[in-house]
């Protein structure tokens, strides 16, 4: 595989962590534009841990996601009781806090003779974990992926549970939810810092891969694509978002005659989409009928000749 | 089972419950009827914490829920309809009675909702009494109005509820759907729990309730035995003469 095509790839694998962030909360009725807060905070604080704590990438990962978890819990408590367009616009004001918060970070350590560590509006260079340990793109990528179909298997086996249950009760109607005897409040801070540990997670990787991250790489325009993926792909599994990044970043990127045109051939999907599908390519409705109609032929298949 | 006090809700300027004393005994199907705008549905409302009341007490078997959250009013075996109905659109009938018993359990968060067979058949003995197994599999959005209500109603029979709160179960029906619903109250519904239903109407009323109380502009204005009450000039005036009881 050439660097180019193990770039793209990992890139659509990165970005749809984020994708999946804003999937989580879609589903449980909530329109967040502050997701990329969560994939910085995740890059920043797991390129720290690498780069001047020199931890083990595991542990990087796992610290860029429990920040932004943790930190999007706190952040769900405080804005959760707003609805609506008070909720988002509340969700892209503190995403744009954290990206200016970041703009004026200088914290450095020296570490081997140079100083490392967030630098303002310089960015976060030299996370060099990759060029230390000898680590090719294409192993990165299996990392991405690998990663990626823990948290979508972890998704989907949620889905079945009775917590993505709640999750889409919330989502539907969340007066009904209470009055059936469920703590909304509880639960919608529990959907946002798993939306915000998975975010994190990407974050982190994408730190590693790129090896330098800045704070207007993570501005609003990630947090509207992060949304528009799931819009696209579907909201009624957590493949949806998947196919939603695949279309953006894998289709769009590949048809060269597009490229420089991209965002308008992408905006227009979206306007279109939203007016045919509001609810994307697999919707609740369709992801329906395709069990029923496998389940059908599954009992056909028992039955035998 | 369930006593007001004095209840008062406000809204603003507006006194939508004007100091209501009430008291549900135990195994009672109470009636409530009042022209459009008498508090019938802040009643409801405020008894199950969706707002919480502007003055007086609630209690119920015993203990003070006065502004109380509503899902701890609903964990305490309180389980309501709505006038306007509301279900999961895009979850199955099957689904829908399914969440309603997931909401009140308070067992693993990882439980997979389809996997406990005894739960799976509680949900079918309910969705046979209120005569839906046929359509366990259909989406809820996709069911007629009748269905739609009498879901809301399997929903109720599926939890463990002590008090049930019916919000005009025969709303937009017709006389032959209303006679139904009347039969599934009276012979599934009431049995084993304490009712109080709203409904506009009266032939609903009569056959399944054991006490009637009329609201107007948020106060109690009558309370008895159904017969007596309907008969009491001041309800015939108010309500009867005010308003039509079709329904709206």
């Amino acid at each position: 595989m050439d660097d180019y095509l193990v770039t793209v790839l990992s890139n659509i694998g990165m970005i749809s962590f984020i994708a999946l962030s804003a999937y989580l909360l879609l589903i449980t009725g909530e329109i967040s534009f502050g997701q990329q807060a969560y994939f910085g905070l995740g890059a920043y604080a797991a390129g720290a841990a690498t780069a001047m704590f020199e931890l083990p990438i595991w542990t990087a990962i796992l610290v860029g996601s429990s920040v932004a978890g943790l930190m999007a819990m706190v952040v769900g408590a405080l804005t959760l009781r707003l609805s609506g367009l008070y909720f988002s616009i509340s969700t892209l004001a503190f995403a744009e806090m954290v990206r200016l918060i970041l703009l004026i970070v200088k914290v450095q350590v020296e570490v081997d003779g140079e100083m490392v560590g967030p630098d303002g509006s310089n960015g976060f260079h030299d996370i060099r974990w990759m060029f230390e340990r000898d680590i090719s793109l294409t192993e990165f990528m299996f990392m991405i992926y690998g990663l990626l179909a823990l948290v979508l298997i972890a998704l989907i086996w949620m889905e079945r549970s009775r917590l993505g249950m709640v999750f889409r009760m919330l989502g539907s109607d969340d007066l009904l939810a209470e009055m059936q005897g469920l703590n909304t409040v509880r639960y919608r801070i529990l959907a946002a810092g798993l939306a915000g540990g998975i975010a994190g997670i990407g974050g982190a990787l994408y730190a590693h891969f790129t090896t330098y991250v800045e704070p207007q790489f993570f501005n609003v325009m990630l947090g509207v694509h992060a949304l528009a993926y799931g819009l696209i792909g579907g909201l009624g599994t957590a493949i949806g978002p998947l196919i939603g990044v695949a279309i953006d970043l894998g289709f769009l990127e590949a048809v060269r005659f597009i490229q420089g045109y991209r965002m308008i051939v992408f905006g227009g999907l979206v306007a279109v989409l939203l007016i045919l599908m509001p609810r994307g390519l697999l919707d609740e409705e369709r992801v329906h009928r395709l069990k029923t109609l496998f389940s059908r032929r599954n009992h056909a298949g028992a039955r035998g000749p | 089972m369930l006593a007001l006090e004095g209840l008062e809700k406000r809204f603003d300027a507006l006194v939508a419950l004007a100091g209501i004393d009430l008291e549900v005994a135990t195994g009672e199907v109470l009636g409530i009827i009042g022209p459009n705008g008498s508090g019938k549905t802040t009643l409801l409302n405020t008894v199950t914490g969706v707002y919480p009341p502007s003055g007086g007490r609630v209690s119920f078997r015993g203990t003070d829920i006065t502004g109380w959250k509503g899902h701890r009013i609903a964990r305490l075996g309180i389980a309501r309809t709505f006038q306007n109905i509301r279900l999961f659109p895009t979850m199955t009938v099957f689904q829908n009675v399914r969440a309603a018993q997931h909401s009140r359990e308070s067992g693993s968060l990882f439980d997979r909702p389809a996997s406990s067979s005894v739960s799976a058949r509680s949900v079918e003995f309910v969705l046979e009494q209120v005569g839906l197994l046929e359509e366990r599999e259909v989406l809820a959005n996709h069911l007629p109005l009748p269905a739609r209500r009498r879901l809301e109603v399997a929903r109720l029979l599926a939890v463990d509820a002590h008090l049930v709160l019916l919000d005009e179960p025969a709303g937009g029906m017709t006389p032959a759907e209303t006679a139904d619903m009347a039969r599934l109250i009276r012979e599934v519904v009431a049995p084993g729990r304490t009712c109080v239903v709203i409904e506009h109407k009266l032939a609903l009323i009569t056959s399944v309730c054991t006490r009637l109380c009329v609201l107007d502009l948020g106060c109690k204005i009558a309370d008895g035995i159904p017969d007596e009450v309907l008969a009491n000039s001041r309800v015939r005036d108010l309500y009867l003469g005010a308003s039509d009881d079709t329904g709206s």
